[in-house]
C-alpha cells in the first residue's frame, strides 16, 4: 500500500508540474506534499482546481490503467475537503484506487 | 493519418450519421464513428467503434484509444439519438429512460470525455444535435423534445465552461430529414410539420453539413453556445 501511496503522490506532484507550465511565475504551485491547493489559503481558484483535477485524473488513468473519478458526492460532502492540500488529495485518491481495486 | 484533423461522430451506423462520416472521411478528416451495432461503412480514413453512447466505461476507452493512436481529437459531432413518437399518457418508462440515456447521457459523456482530450491541445469544436421539435413543442414528442431541450442547455452551459480551453460548443437543429428516424411518422403529420417551417421542404444532409462546417471552421472561434435551426423555425 505504501508503494501505491507513493505512486499517487508522484502523480499529484507531476500534475503540479503540468499545471505550473501554464501559470505565471507568481502563481505557480510549490512542488511539495504540504502545498495548500484549495480553500482559504489555497493557491487555486475554482477553475484552477477543475483544471488540476482533470489533469490528475488523466495521469492516474495512465498510471493505473483505469479511470479514476475524483469528484463525487462523497468528496463534496466531506467537512474537510480532500482537495485542501497535496497530501490530503493524494490520500483521498489512494483510497479511491484501493476501493476500485477491491470492488473490481 | 498524420496531419489530418480527427473528428468523432456518434451514431454512424445509418442515416445522417453515416452520411456525415462518409462525407468528412472523404474531405480531409480522420473520422472515428460509433454505434451499438457494426458498421458497413468501408471507406479510407474511417474507423468504427461498437459501443453504447451511454456506457461510461466504453466511451472512456474509446477516448483513451484515440488519444494513444491519433494523439487527440479536434472535432466532436454528437449525432447519435433515438426518437419515439407517442402520446405522453402512453409512453412506457422504459422508452423514456432509453431516450434520455442515448440523447442526454450519451451527449454529456462524449462532451466530457472528448473535451478532456481537446483541453490538452487547448482547442476544439463540439457540435451537438437538437431538433425543431423542441421550439415547436410538437405533440407526440414530449420525451424526445424534452431530451433535446436538455441537450440545448448542456450546449449553452458547456460553451461557457469550456470557453477557457478554447473549445466551442454549438448545436444544429435540423428540420425533418427523410431518414429512419421519421420513417414511421404518418405522412399527414409530416406535411403539417413542414407547414410550420418558413421554407417548406425536407432538409437534406447537405443543409446540416453546411451548419456544421460553419461551426467547426477555424474562423468560428468566437461563435459558441449557439443553436441554429434549419428551415426557418
Amino acid at each position: 500500500m505504501e508503494d501505491l501511496k507513493a505512486r499517487v503522490l508522484q502523480a499529484v506532484l507531476a500534475t503540479i508540474d503540468d499545471v505550473n507550465e501554464f501559470l505565471p511565475s507568481e502563481r505557480r504551485l510549490e512542488r511539495s506534499a504540504t502545498t495548500q491547493l484549495f480553500g482559504e489559503r489555497g493557491a487555486l481558484d475554482s477553475l484552477g482546481l477543475v483544471n488540476f483535477l482533470v489533469s490528475l485524473e488523466g495521469r492516474l488513468a495512465d498510471e493505473f490503467g483505469q479511470p479514476v473519478s475524483l469528484v463525487d458526492d462523497r468528496a463534496l460532502s466531506q467537512r474537510a475537503s480532500p482537495f485542501r492540500t497535496v497530501h490530503s488529495l493524494a490520500e483521498y485518491a489512494t483510497r479511491l484506487i484501493e476501493e476500485a481495486r477491491r470492488d473490481g | 493519418m498524420g496531419d489530418r484533423p480527427v473528428m468523432v461522430i456518434t451514431g454512424t451506423r445509418r442515416g445522417l450519421g453515416r452520411d456525415l462520416a462518409q462525407h468528412y472521411a472523404g474531405h480531409g478528416f480522420e473520422v472515428a464513428g460509433c454505434s451499438r451495432g457494426p458498421s458497413d461503412l468501408n471507406t479510407p480514413h474511417y474507423q468504427h467503434y461498437q459501443l453504447d453512447v451511454a456506457d461510461e466505461l466504453a466511451v472512456q476507452r474509446m477516448a483513451q484509444d484515440l488519444r494513444h493512436r491519433l494523439g487527440g481529437v479536434d472535432v466532436l459531432i454528437n449525432n447519435a439519438a433515438i426518437a419515439s413518437m407517442n402520446h405522453a399518457l402512453l409512453t412506457p418508462l422504459r422508452t423514456v429512460r432509453s431516450i434520455l440515456d442515448t440523447n442526454v447521457v450519451g451527449t454529456f459523456l462524449f462532451c466530457r470525455e472528448f473535451a478532456r482530450l481537446m483541453r490538452q491541445r487547448d482547442r476544439g469544436r463540439i457540435v451537438n444535435f437538437t431538433t425543431v421539435a423542441t421550439p415547436l413543442n410538437l405533440e407526440g414528442e414530449a420525451i424526445y423534445a424534452a431530451s433535446k431541450a436538455a441537450v440545448e442547455s448542456l450546449t449553452r452551459i458547456m460553451a461557457r465552461e469550456l470557453a477557457t480551453f478554447n473549445i466551442t460548443v454549438n448545436a444544429v437543429g435540423p428540420s425533418p430529414i427523410q431518414t429512419a428516424l421519421i420513417q414511421d411518422v404518418p405522412k399527414g403529420k409530416m406535411a403539417a410539420l413542414l407547414d410550420r417551417q418558413a421554407i417548406r421542404r425536407y432538409a437534406e444532409p447537405r443543409d446540416v453539413r453546411h451548419v456544421i462546417d460553419f461551426f467547426i471552421d477555424a474562423e468560428s472561434d468566437f461563435v459558441t453556445g449557439q443553436i441554429v435551426y434549419l428551415g426557418g423555425v
